[in-house]
C-alpha cells in the first residue's frame, strides 16, 4: 500500500510508534538485508492529491440485516485530515457503515474502500460505542491492547503506550483499573487505546452517547484539540445535532429505512472552533439546515418548533 | 473479619448443643461421640492421622486436582473453540455426573488395582464436572462488542480467546475450581473406602468396622479440615490472579463482592 520502491530494493514501511504526528517514518532496508533509518526521504503516498485523497469510500452500498435492506445505494466518503460525522436515528445503519469500514461485515453489494483497499480487519482505528475497556487491565494496558494485537510484543507496547498516556490526561492514571475511572476518563482511555493503533483513520461510534451534558462539552472541545493535533481523517457518529455541527467538516445525513442516500451539508464554519463557537449565528443556520435535513426522521418534529 | 462472625458463632453454637446433647442425653460414645471426645481421639491418634494417613489422602487429592483441572480445561477450551465437540461431549460430561460412583467402583479396581489408581480415578469423577462446566460457561461470558472490537482491530480467534475470553472466564472458573478442590477430597475418600490401603477414608473404615466411632469422627474431621483447606488455598490463588477484583473489593469500602454464580450442580 505504502511502497515505493528504486534501484536498490527500498522499502518503505510505516513506523507504528509515531502515532502523535501521525506521520510516516521511512525505514530503508536494502536487499542486502541491512537496515537502517533514512528519515530524511520524503515519502508520499501513493495516489496523495493533498486534501482530495479519500481514505474512506462507500460507493452504492447494500446491506441486508435479518433478510431485509438497511442500506440501499449509500455513497459517502472521508478525505483525508477530514472530520466526518454520521447523524440519523437508531437503527438508520450509522453503526454498519463503521463495520463496514472496520471490515467485520461484508456489504451485499456495492463497493466499500479504505484507502482505495478492501476493508482488512486492523485496517482502521475504530472505537465501538461501549468504551470495552477489559475490567482485568489496568488503563496502561488497555491503552497498549491495539498495539499487542498487532504483535508488539507486550512490555514494548507498555513503553509505547506510556509515553502517550499524557495526551490523553491520564498519565496519573495508568495504573488505575477501568472501574475507578468516571466516565469521560474511561471514554479518554478507549481513546488512547483507539489512537496508539497508528492508524491514520479513525471510526468513532458515538463515543459521547453515554456521558452527562458538561462532561460531554468537555470531551467534544477535548476531541477537537487532539483532532486539531494528529491531523487524522476522523468518522465520526452521533446522535446529537450540535455535536456533529460543532465538530465536523462535513455532516451525512441518514434517513428512510432503508437509507437510500446519504444527505451532505457541509459546515464551513473556522477553525479552530471553542465551545463558544455553538452560539454563533452561523452555527444556528446550520443546526437548523441539519434538523430541516432531519425532518423526515422525527414525525413529532414536523409540525414545526425547531425540536 | 466480620463476615466471618455469623458461621462462627453458628458453628460453635451447634458444637455446644451436640456437646451437650452427648453428656445429658447419655449418647454411647460409639453412636456419637461428643466433639470433646472426637477432638481428643483425634489428638491421640495424631500420628496415625497426620503422618500415616493424612499424606496418602493429600497425594490422591493433589494428582485427582491436578488432573480434574487440565481435563476440565482442556474440556471446556475444546468444547468452546469448535462446536462438534461440544455437541458430541457436553451431554456426556453431565451424564458422568449421574454415574453412581458406588456402582462404577468394582469396575474402576479392575482396572486401576488397588494402588492409587481407584482414589485418584473417583476423585476425579466426582470433581471435574464443575470445573469443566465453569469454565465452559465462564469463556462464554466474554464480552461480545469486546470480541467484536478485537476482530475489528485484526486479531485472530486464539487471540481473541487468550486476550478477552480466558480473563473474563476467571471469576466462572474459580468458583468452579474451589467446588473441585473440595470434591477431590470427597471423591479420594470415597475411592479409598471403596479399595485402599491408606489414606484417611482407609482409616475410618477399618475404625468403623470395629465400632470405633470417635476414630471414624476423627477421621471425618480431619478430612473435613483437609477440604476446607483446599477450598482456601484455590480461593487465594483466585484473589491472587484476578487483582482487579480484590481493589473493586476494597473500592466497595471492604465488603464481599457479590458472589460469583455459583457452580451448576
Amino acid at each position: 500500500m505504502f511502497r515505493a520502491e528504486n534501484g536498490f530494493g527500498l522499502t518503505l514501511v510505516p513506523d507504528l510508534g509515531n502515532t502523535s504526528v501521525g506521520k510516516w517514518r521511512s525505514k530503508m532496508i536494502l536487499t542486502c538485508g541491512r537496515s537502517y533509518r533514512a528519515a530524511a526521504i520524503v515519502v508520499r503516498r501513493d495516489g496523495d492529491r493533498g486534501m482530495s485523497e479519500r481514505v474512506l469510500e462507500l460507493a452504492e452500498v447494500r446491506f441486508d440485516y435479518g433478510g431485509l435492506p438497511v442500506l440501499n445505494g449509500v455513497s459517502l466518503d472521508v478525505a483525508a485530515g477530514e472530520f466526518v460525522s454520521l447523524i440519523g436515528p437508531s437503527g438508520s445503519g450509522k453503526s454498519t457503515i463503521l463495520r463496514l469500514f472496520a471490515g467485520t461485515e461484508q456489504p451485499a453489494a456495492g463497493r466499500v474502500r479504505v484507502q482505495g483497499a478492501p476493508p482488512r480487519p486492523g485496517g482502521v482505528g475504530y472505537m465501538p460505542q461501549k468504551d470495552c475497556l477489559m475490567p482485568w487491565r489496568t488503563v496502561l494496558d488497555n491503552a497498549a491492547l491495539a498495539l499487542e494485537v498487532q504483535g508488539v510484543p507486550r512490555a514494548a507496547a507498555r513503553a509505547r503506550a506510556a509515553g502517550h498516556l499524557a495526551d490523553f490526561g491520564l498519565a496519573e492514571f495508568a495504573r488505575a483499573y477501568p472501574h475507578e475511572l468516571s466516565g469521560g476518563m474511561r471514554q479518554r482511555a478507549a481513546f488512547a487505546r483507539t489512537v496508539l493503533g497508528g492508524h491514520d483513520t479513525l471510526l468513532l461510534d458515538e463515543p459521547f452517547g453515554a456521558l452527562d451534558a458538561l462532561t460531554r462539552a468537555e470531551m467534544q472541545v477535548w476531541l477537537l484539540d487532539l483532532w486539531q493535533r494528529l491531523k487524522k481523517a476522523v468518522l465520526f457518529i452521533t446522535h446529537d445535532v450540535e455535536e456533529a455541527v460543532l465538530l465536523s467538516d462535513r455532516v451525512y445525513v441518514l434517513t428512510g429505512r432503508p437509507v437510500t442516500r446519504a444527505a451532505e451539508l457541509p459546515i464551513d464554519l473556522p477553525r479552530p472552533r471553542r465551545y463558544g463557537t455553538v452560539l454563533s449565528p452561523r452555527f444556528l443556520g446550520y443546526r437548523q439546515e441539519l434538523l430541516a435535513l432531519l425532518a423526515p426522521a422525527m414525525p413529532a418534529a414536523a409540525g414545526g418548533g425547531d425540536r | 473479619m466480620r463476615r466471618y462472625l455469623p458461621p462462627t458463632v453458628l458453628l460453635a453454637g451447634l458444637i455446644a448443643l451436640w456437646e451437650a446433647a452427648c453428656r445429658l442425653g447419655h449418647v454411647p460414645p460409639f453412636i456419637l461421640p461428643a466433639p470433646s471426645t472426637i477432638v481428643a481421639t483425634t489428638w491421640r491418634l495424631r500420628n496415625y492421622l497426620f503422618v500415616v494417613h493424612l499424606p496418602a489422602t493429600l497425594k490422591e487429592v493433589a494428582i485427582a486436582f491436578a488432573i480434574s483441572l487440565v481435563v476440565g480445561v482442556g474440556l471446556a477450551v475444546l468444547m468452546h473453540l469448535w462446536a462438534p465437540a461440544e455437541h458430541a461431549l457436553y451431554p456426556l460430561v453431565v451424564a458422568s455426573q449421574t454415574i453412581p460412583l458406588i456402582a462404577i467402583a468394582p469396575v474402576f479396581l479392575l482396572w486401576f488395582g488397588f494402588g492409587l489408581g481407584v482414589q485418584v480415578a473417583a476423585a476425579v469423577l466426582w470433581s471435574f464436572f464443575t470445573v469443566t462446566v465453569n469454565s465452559f460457561d465462564g469463556l462464554r461470558a466474554a464480552d461480545p462488542d469486546l470480541k467484536e472490537l478485537l476482530r475489528a482491530m485484526g486479531a485472530g480467534r486464539w487471540r481473541i480467546l487468550r486476550l478477552a475470553e480466558a480473563p473474563a472466564a476467571l471469576p466462572l472458573f474459580f468458583s468452579g475450581l474451589k467446588v473441585t478442590a473440595a470434591f477431590a477430597v470427597s471423591g479420594a475418600t470415597i475411592g479409598e473406602w471403596l479399595g485402599g490401603e491408606r489414606g484417611l477414608g482407609y482409616f475410618g473404615r477399618r475404625m468403623s468396622a470395629t465400632l470405633n466411632a470417635p476414630a471414624v469422627f476423627a477421621a471425618a474431621l480431619v478430612l473435613a479440615l483437609l477440604g476446607i483447606a483446599c477450598f482456601m488455598a484455590v480461593a487465594w490463588a483466585e484473589r491472587a490472579a484476578m487483582p482487579w477484583q480484590r481493589r473493586r473489593t476494597a473500592a466497595a469500602g471492604g465488603l464481599a463482592t457479590p458472589p460469583p454464580p455459583s457452580a451448576p450442580q
